[in-house]
């Protein structure tokens, strides 16, 4: 296969090499990633000339995406590797930005992220539950039911759960399902699980006799994932699971209750069955190693639990043992998964409140929301929010000011930033210090943000970046802005047609975001990655959708992540959204609408 | 399900096709391709030159729905072509007013949203103060799947003289999803049509205009007539969406305002956001919108305003069933592991007119079959015409199979009765079909060996006939030893279930269509089949061939278990065939989905087009009862009841939160447009 990208994640040996490359498109400076500038490009002219990363990628400190350790599995430089890249264009000179440019430039028919070579970089990774594109998030699950002394409970841990009519139990070093005529014994294992942003794999060394095991005797034991509380209910839980039948004398890919595909069990012994869920839907069987089913498709759900079920029910008293389970692993890994998000119930506060912000301060989520024309504060306090500091407005309109609105809050190096939109007879743009006290300081006002309706912002690798929207309905856009010192900002890559990165996509009928875009908001996320967030408007719904950035270039792919509910608070719209990373999860800040009234929305979702 | 209805229905060829209007670029139309002339493609639904003659094929799609003229060419004229199917002049008479408003004291039926409007002489004449709209919003919310239509008198009693006390009012009708009014704003309108005090007419959606008219309303006494039509239909890239259509009039004023065609203005998905709200008034499916009036100031004033339902093809739309009722159907203990897959008929017989409905059936819980050997036969009984007493083929309705089931499986049975028009048996022509389970390999291999020595076991089915089917109860089925058509007959199936017959023409001689499911090896999908297969079903005419596969995701895991009617044309020439089906998504639910072969030669192969909206009814559906545990729809059956309705009767499993599943039986109702 010719390759287009070695990897993002090369030694600096290649990154270096890459310089040529761009420079002979003449984009350096521009399009220079800004984590290779420490190392190869440089510049004063440059909007990332001051520093990699910063305080602003969290967890990421200075290392950026030139990190190994961050959690691609980095090549290195491999002349195997590069060796079917177009002569015209070295593979190492291409580097990064060939994942980027909307061409094919290895020629090989696939661009961009659609290229395998570019599979694992970063952005490409969204939407993938490809193994590259996934990293461990938990230490592996593995019981050895051989090896444990004690009871069933005591062998699974405190997380596990029993159910069934006869309980399942540990006998002869071996997990015996029990159950009854009507229903599995079985036992829910571990934390839950959400299938809809994890890659799974559960092994299972199973075994059960052949030939049977007597009239109206049952024997089964099967592994799988299932949502249900009470996963004794006949056959119906396991969304996805291998089962082996004493009873029938095979074993069988089970998807959602049905049977997929039936093997003879080859024999009595026990063997290594391996089921490998993919959060895009696509499940994979092995046996011993070697795949007897592959891809078949089921439905990933969130708050799926492990569980080992079955039954053995009626055995002849001199029979051998049933269907049973020696050892048991779960590993998973999470993926990035953008409409993965779990939305609250209700709102947040029970305010009327507009264009929420939220930012982390000393490990607490603090919001920022507009309720009429004045911008407030709310600290996370338990697990709810209060005030903060005190129920005032922090930005208030008075005198020609007549209202605020638009907040972002932006933590830099030294300072916390407050930015806001300020209305009167004009409207500008305007910044002020935010102490951890929760003061405001003087205002600032910004410069090269003319036509800005709304904004989000945040600091990224020694950057203000800036995304804002311009015009309404079908000529609004969002565009990209940048500044070295926060005030002074300018299209991010030369003009604004350049810099736009969303725009309403007036020809798809069904996009979220055929009608307009606004309210965009940016976050930097542990890999580095900017995701921009921003509102899409179809018809007069509202609903919320991401691109994402490894470098200064958005891809041109974007994902409804969160929609209307069509009940409660967020019923006919999400709109305004307000990332926060965060210990591993994506906070998504939001303005609910629910026909009447706007209020703060908040849902979550797990992110690498 | 499996049964084949064949009626000489005298099928006006001119109207009336169950489907809404696709995207017809993106319909797989049966003569894509090497058409060799302006009528040699799909079947031209009259005389060559005669008036459906196409004229160019130039035309995407139909331009006028009424002209008689085949313009794009793709053999179906008019309310026939699928563009036109949910234009207003397809959707048939006016058929059930929702309200005819004048505004007469009270107006209980009616929200006041904001504060209260000024009515006198049958008009609101004063919207209350113009710098934030005021409201009325009636109480229920509107069914739109069939279509609804609005007329509202918009009315100007004299010029706008000084714009800066009135340049800001106006009137509108809206269609809003929430009845409510958010502080300073207006309704949230899906759709408006708006008039402002200058006279200027708008449709709007949102907070922004979709089209404005050059001509203007004119004051003075003659009211302003605008009918707002609203269908559903399918937008570009097949997206069920809701049209509007306007048209204006002020008769007497010399004004002419020019008409706008048919615009998309919601995506039927988004009126499920309004589910909640809407299902609180009482529309059953809960989809819809609520309709209102919306003004500011005194200077438009609002007249008469009506909505009538009107009755566009939707084969997405049920009834709940009166026809049919199968509360009083039970099998016996053999079955009591749940019954699915059931196949019905309705025929007259001995003067008697009678439903016999069959069903697959296992005294061991069918769901058990992941851990456990459960066997399935097959057993049926005769209902009364009102459904009311059933008699049981056989003992205890078990006609094919023993009791407790046992080896080998029967199941799925296609049941066919051979009737004409007014529902008389022919003959003693009742047939059936099944699928019947083969032998399960050896053990040293047999089927389905794979390199490294497993076998692959999974079951393996053939479609069977009967010898016999006698109209009384009492006789005995009696079934053939070898199979009708089995996987060695077909290209790349493992596995053939669900068969159907179908006739292949108004008498049998023609023999019959055999469509079944070809099931494939490693869990791919499944797919549609047909074969031709002799009058007697001794004998395979024409070897099997694809007929459907779906790719969409409700149909991740392959398509299956179709049933479906034939109707033929008053010369037998011609044929329209009519095929449900369930497509099953990753997560193994499956749902009910929706094809059609329209006005076909007789003897051709049916070229099956699906519904680009399907699927046309969820295993969740309020109609079907409650859904506890989750629920999966996993058969259906459909005869004609009438020269307009289907009786359908759906298979579902549900798992109850009690723990278990229950297997259920539900009658539904189709009634087409009138």
């Amino acid at each position: 296969m010719t390759v287009k990208l070695a990897h993002l994640l090369r030694s600096r040996r290649s990154m270096v090499r890459a310089v040529p490359a761009w420079a002979r498109f003449g984009t350096i400076g521009r399009l220079c990633p800004a984590a290779l500038l420490a190392v190869a490009c440089g510049g004063a002219g440059s909007p990332f000339a001051s520093n990699d990363g910063g305080a602003g990628v969290p967890g990421d400190g200075s290392a950026g995406f030139t990190d190994a350790g961050a959690g691609h599995p980095d090549a290195g430089f491999d002349p195997a590797f590069d060796a079917g890249a177009s002569p015209a264009r070295n593979e190492a000179d291409l580097g990064a930005i060939a994942c980027f440019n909307g061409e094919d430039d290895d020629s090989n028919g696939d661009r961009d992220c659609a290229d395998t070579s570019c599979g694992a970089v970063g952005s490409c990774c969204f939407g993938s539950g490809s193994p590259g594109c996934c990293v461990s998030d938990a230490t592996p699950v593995s019981v050895d039911f051989a090896t444990c002394a004690g009871t069933l409970a005591e062998c699974l841990g405190v997380s596990a759960s029993l159910f069934g009519p006869a309980l399942p139990v540990v006998e002869d070093g071996a997990f015996i399902a029990n159950g009854d005529e009507s229903f599995d014994g079985s036992a829910l294992i571990g934390p839950a699980l959400d299938a809809t942003s994890q890659r799974i794999v559960l092994r299972a060394s199973l075994a059960a006799p052949l030939g049977g095991c007597g009239v109206a005797c049952l024997s089964s034991v099967g592994l799988g994932v299932t949502s249900a509380a009470d996963p004794s209910t006949v056959g119906w839980s396991p969304e996805v699971a291998v089962v082996v039948s004493g009873s029938r004398g095979d074993f069988a890919l089970v998807v959602a209750g049905l049977e997929v595909q039936r093997f003879r069990l080859p024999t009595d012994a026990p063997a290594e069955y391996t089921l490998e869920l993919d959060p895009t839907g696509r499940v994979s069987l092995s046996l011993d190693g070697a795949r007897v089913a592959s891809d078949v498709p089921f439905a990933p759900r969130s708050g799926a639990r492990v569980v080992l079920f079955g039954r053995a029910h009626n055995r002849p008293a001199d029979a051998a043992l049933p269907a049973r389970a020696l050892a048991i692993s779960v590993a998973t890994e999470i993926c990035e998964m953008p409409a993965a998000l779990t939305r609250e119930g209700a709102p947040l506060l029970p305010d009327a409140l507009e264009a929420p912000a939220a930012i982390e301060l000393e490990g607490q989520a603090v919001v920022a929301a507009v309720s009429q024309g004045g911008i407030y504060l709310w600290r996370q306090q338990g697990a709810g929010y209060a005030p903060w500091p005190t129920d005032d407005a922090r930005l208030e309109p008075a005198g020609d000011v007549l209202a605020y609105g638009s907040p972002s809050l932006v933590q830099d190096p030294e300072t916390l930033w407050i930015f806001a939109q300020e209305r009167g007879l004009g409207a500008r743009w305007v910044r002020a210090t935010l102490s951890a006290a929760g003061d405001v300081g003087p205002l600032e006002a910004l410069a090269g943000t003319e036509g800005i309706e709304e904004a989000g912002l945040a600091y990224v690798r020694g950057a203000y970046w800036l995304v804002g929207r311009m015009g309404t309905g079908a000529e609004s856009r969002i565009v990209w802005l940048v500044s070295t010192d926060g005030v002074a900002f300018a299209p991010g890559r030369g003009d604004l047609d350049a810099s736009t990165i969303a725009r309403p996509r007036l020809n798809e009928v069904a996009a979220f975001d055929r009608d307009e875009v606004g309210a965009p908001a940016l976050v930097v996320d542990g890999r580095g990655i900017v995701r921009a967030y921003y509102a899409g408007r179809r018809g007069t719904r509202w609903s919320i959708g991401m691109r994402a950035a490894d470098y200064d270039s958005f891809r041109d792919e974007a994902f409804e992540v969160l929609g209307p509910s069509g009940s409660g608070h967020d019923a006919l719209g999400a709109r305004a959204p307000s990332p926060l990373v965060r210990e591993g999860e994506l906070h998504l800040f939001y303005e609910a609408w629910d026909g009447a009234r706007a209020r703060l929305g908040h849902a979550v979702g797990a992110t690498r | 399900m499996r049964l084949a209805h064949s009626t000489a229905w005298l099928l006006a060829l001119s109207g009336c096709s169950l489907l809404l209007a696709p995207d017809e670029s993106k319909i797989r139309r049966p003569d894509a391709s090497a058409d060799a002339g302006p009528d040699a493609g799909p079947p031209d639904a009259g005389p060559d030159g005669g008036p459906d003659a196409c004229v160019t094929r130039e035309t995407p799609h139909e331009l006028t729905c009424a002209g008689g003229v085949d313009e794009d060419c793709d053999g179906y004229v008019d309310c026939a072509d699928y563009s036109c199917a949910s234009s207003p002049e397809c959707c048939g008479g006016l058929t059930t007013p929702i309200f005819e408003e004048r505004w007469a004291n009270p107006i209980d039926e009616w929200l006041e949203l904001g504060a209260s409007v000024t009515r006198a002489a049958g008009e609101i004449v004063d919207f209350r103060t113009a710098s934030a709209p005021n409201a009325l919003v009636y109480q229920d919310c509107l069914p739109l799947d069939v279509g609804v239509r609005l007329v509202v008198a918009f009315h100007l009693p004299t010029q706008c003289m000084a714009p800066s006390i009135c340049e800001d009012d106006y009137a509108a009708l809206v269609l809003t999803p929430l009845p409510e009014l958010p502080a300073g704003r207006g309704l949230v309108a899906d759709v408006a049509v708006r008039v402002s005090a200058a006279g200027e007419v708008s449709l709007w959606r949102g907070g922004e205009p979709l089209h404005a008219w050059a001509e203007r309303v004119v004051p003075g006494a003659t009211s302003a007539t605008v009918t707002l039509e609203l269908t559903p239909g399918l937008a570009a890239g097949n997206v069920p969406s809701l049209f509007a259509q306007v048209s204006i009039e002020q008769p007497g004023t010399g004004v002419s305002f020019t008409p706008l065609e048919r615009l998309p203005v919601v995506l039927l998905e988004d009126l499920a956001n309004a589910r909640a709200a809407c299902a609180a008034t009482g529309n059953p499916r809960g989809d819809g919108l609520f309709a209102g009036i919306e003004g500011a100031g005194d200077a438009v004033r609002v007249g008469t305003l009506d909505a009538d339902a009107r009755s566009c093809a939707n084969p997405a739309l049920f009834r709940p069933s009166a026809a049919l009722r199968a509360d009083g159907y039970a099998l016996g203990a053999w079955a009591a592991g749940g019954a699915g897959a059931p196949s019905l008929a309705r025929y007259v017989y001995g003067g008697d007119t009678r439903w016999e409905l069959w069903a697959d059936a296992s005294s061991t819980p069918r769901e058990r079959d992941h851990i456990d050997f459960v066997w399935l036969a097959l057993g049926a009984q005769i209902g009364s015409n009102d459904g009311a007493s059933w008699t049981a083929r056989g003992a205890e309705g078990l006609v094919l199979g023993t009791s407790p089931t046992s080896s080998p499986s029967r199941r799925e049975p296609g049941f066919y009765a051979h009737v004409d028009r007014n529902f008389r048996l022919i003959g003693s022509e009742l047939k059936l079909v099944f699928a019947r389970e083969l032998p399960r390999p050896t053990a040293d291999g047999g089927v389905g060996g794979m390199d490294g020595g497993l076998v692959d076991v999974t079951p393996a089915y053939a479609i069977f006939a009967a010898q016999n089917v006698p109209p009384a109860a009492t006789d005995t089925v009696v079934e053939r030893l070898q199979p009708l058509l089995q996987s060695s007959n077909t290209s790349g199936c493992r596995s053939l279930r669900d068969p159907l017959l179908l006739p292949v023409g108004p008498d049998l001689s023609d023999g019959l269509w055999l469509v079944f499911t070809c099931e494939r090896a490693g869990g791919q999908p499944s797919s549609l089949h047909i074969a031709h297969v002799s009058q007697d079903l001794t004998s395979v005419d024409m070897p099997p061939q694809p007929l459907l596969a779906l790719s969409e995701s409700f149909a991740a895991r392959g398509i299956y278990g179709a049933d479906g009617v034939a109707d033929f044309d008053a010369g037998g020439e011609r044929v329209t065939y009519r095929l449900w089906l369930l497509g099953r998504d990753a997560g193994g639910v499956s749902r009910l989905a929706y094809a059609e072969a329209y006005d076909q030669t007789v003897g051709a192969v049916p070229e099956l087009v699906p519904y680009p909206a399907n699927p046309i009814l969820e295993p969740d559906d309020s109609l079907l009862g409650t859904c506890d545990g989750g629920c999966t729809l996993t058969g259906v059956s459909v005869t004609r009841i009438s020269d307009l309705d289907l009786q359908l009767v759906v298979s579902r499993s549900v798992a109850a939160t009690s723990g278990g599943v229950r297997h259920e039986l539900v009658p539904l109702l189709q009634v087409r447009q009138r």
